[in-house]
């Protein structure tokens, strides 16, 4: 009996308790932004896959070659679809990987491209 | 029966020798092509290496192979990071999902390799194939300490594991000197 009522009271501490509100925010939290970035990387895909004018503008700002497109695209689309998916839990360790090389290389990319000669910045030393 | 049982058991070592041998061959081969990829990255930047060591053969290699595959030169520093980090994250013992990001990242890497010779209009770029083959290899040989989820390791993993990692991720660096690419004739 008094097993009983403490797990019941242990119950209702638990459905109560800042712990399940932080989980549920969690879901929540987890939700929103795998949405966003699947959503983000199947329109990039299909960008990629079109060519169309707004992405080969920026790549050849960047100074990838245009058949780079070819390449991202067709990884991008399995990405978002393996992100909304349940389970494939190795496939979506692949998809963040991928996404954060993609995501950070276009970073890094943007950068290293808008500020001419930011690459011997970087490694200063050499110009002395 | 007791005879049979033990010549089962020898067979059963024997293969899992053999996997382990292949794991490691595939896995340094991997880790060395992700070092030297590095080192060709950031061994031209030290001032005054040309002294020491043929390094601007790696600038000059690496800046034709750029140019001509149509990428921009600063692409190198991009990848360069990223395979160091690779090759010393797959010699590194456990570390499970580290390794599954390198093995992801270096199959991007030599897949994209292979591919953008074949849209630049080159014979197929046969190394960059078997690497990307080498890398699936390895993954799919690891041992279960270095498998993902499944099976987490369950013994603590001894200083010397690590040190022993460290060691080959050196001796990856410096074979890597001895590695001079040729440059291809534009």
């Amino acid at each position: 009996m008094q097993g009983q009522i403490t797990s019941l009271m242990a119950h209702l501490g638990d459905a109560w308790s800042p712990g399940q509100r932080l989980r549920s925010l969690r879901t929540v939290a987890y939700w929103i932004l795998t949405l966003l970035v699947a959503f983000e990387m199947m329109a990039g895909g299909i960008w990629d896959l079109l060519r169309i004018e707004y992405v080969r503008v920026v790549l050849a700002h960047l100074g990838y070659p245009t058949y780079l497109l070819t390449i991202i695209g067709v990884w991008k689309i399995p990405c978002a679809i393996v992100l909304f998916l349940p389970g494939f839990l190795r496939l979506k360790e692949w998809a963040y990987a991928g996404a954060v090389f993609n995501y950070t290389g276009a970073a890094a990319s943007h950068f290293l491209a808008s500020y001419a000669g930011a690459d011997r910045l970087l490694f200063w030393w050499r110009l002395h | 029966m007791e005879a049979r049982t033990n010549s089962l058991s020898t067979i059963f070592s024997r293969a899992d020798r053999l996997r382990t041998i292949a794991y490691w061959a595939f896995t340094l081969i991997v880790a060395f092509e992700n070092a030297a990829g590095a080192m060709w990255v950031f061994l031209p930047l030290i001032p005054g290496i040309n002294e020491l060591h043929a390094s601007s053969v790696f600038a000059g290699y690496l800046h034709t192979m750029l140019a001509h595959l149509g990428y921009p030169q600063y692409f190198k520093f991009i990848l360069g990071p990223w395979q160091l980090a690779c090759a010393a994250a797959l010699v590194a013992p456990r570390l499970s999902r580290v390794k599954e990001w390198a093995y992801a990242g270096a199959f991007f890497n030599y897949s994209s390799a292979f591919v953008s010779h074949l849209f630049a209009g080159d014979r197929s770029d046969i190394p960059a194939a078997v690497i990307a083959v080498f890398t699936i290899l390895s993954w799919a040989l690891r041992p279960p300490d270095r498998h993902l989820a499944e099976s987490m390791p369950i013994s603590e993993t001894r200083p010397l594991s690590w040190a022993a990692s460290a060691l080959i991720l050196a001796l990856l660096l410096i074979l890597s000197l001895f590695w001079l690419p040729k440059i291809p004739s534009q």
